[in-house]
């Protein structure tokens, strides 16, 4: 079966997205580019497989995640002998004295609502996923977006749950840091005016 | 056995590891407390929340 034309065009004014989110995940333009390929190349070829109830794009991200569990697979030894080698600075000893308490007072971020409601919100959200570091990045992307579970993660890249969650305790920080500078400092308490 | 006493570092950790593994009950519950006596970390773990709340509304943000 060959596909019309007009979907091809809808297909193919989808990859920037597709590349933004790839990029996001891998964190190398080759690999990205790849699965990409691949996700486009699968819409090009089952284009009866989309059934048309839910929205292009949703079905392309969906095939796109399994094409980046695809890659970070392909690539896993790889992945995993990065797995410590740009952790950045220790957050932790920025925010904690040494008597364990914290150096400054914390900030109240308002309601969730309030804040979630604001596309520029999750344009600010993205632009700090992107400031990770590599490693951090990448396993923060799967947990959170790819939405794997601990342990498959720990297998596909044979890491220990020690090191992932040392990671992610510090993906998550430094993603806290990014969006207290980011957005609750410059919009405080429920947001932009 | 529960730790009466965690500060604001550990509270901090088992904020975070709650996010990626079961946590033991003796760890909540010693969360628990502290949370009771430590505005900054009840900040700090409704920070996380929201983050997580975060998470959710972008998976779909990134699909529309």
């Amino acid at each position: 079966m060959t596909a019309a034309p007009d979907y091809c065009r809808q297909i193919e004014a989808l990859r920037p997205a597709l590349l933004k989110y790839a990029r996001l995940q891998l964190r190398n333009p080759a690999w990205a580019e790849d699965a990409v390929s691949d996700t486009l190349l699968a819409a090009l070829e089952k284009p009866q497989s989309f059934g048309g109830g839910s929205q292009l794009k949703t079905w392309m991200i969906g095939i796109l995640k399994h094409k980046l569990v695809d890659q970070i697979r392909k690539n896993s030894r790889e992945l995993s002998t990065t797995a410590t080698s740009d952790d950045g600075e220790d957050l932790d000893e920025l925010l904690f004295a040494s008597d364990g308490h914290w150096r400054e007072a914390q900030h109240d971020w308002g309601n969730p609502e309030d804040v979630l409601r604001q596309v520029d919100f999750m344009k600010v959200l993205e632009a700090c996923v992107e400031k990770l570091p590599g490693q951090q990045g990448r396993l923060f992307m799967m947990r959170e977006w790819l939405e794997l579970e601990s342990d498959e993660i720990c297998k596909e890249l044979a890491i220990t749950p020690t090191n992932l969650w040392v990671m992610l305790h510090r993906a998550r920080l430094r993603l806290r840091d990014c969006l207290q500078d980011g957005w609750f400092q410059a919009a405080p308490a429920g947001g932009a005016s | 056995m529960i730790k009466l006493k965690i500060t604001c570092r550990e509270a901090t950790q088992i904020t975070l590891q709650a996010e990626d593994r079961s946590v033991p009950l003796a760890e909540r519950l010693s969360l628990r407390l502290h949370h009771r006596i430590c505005t900054n970390c009840r900040r700090f773990a409704r920070q996380v929340q929201l983050m997580r709340q975060a998470s959710a509304r972008w998976r779909r943000y990134s699909e529309e």
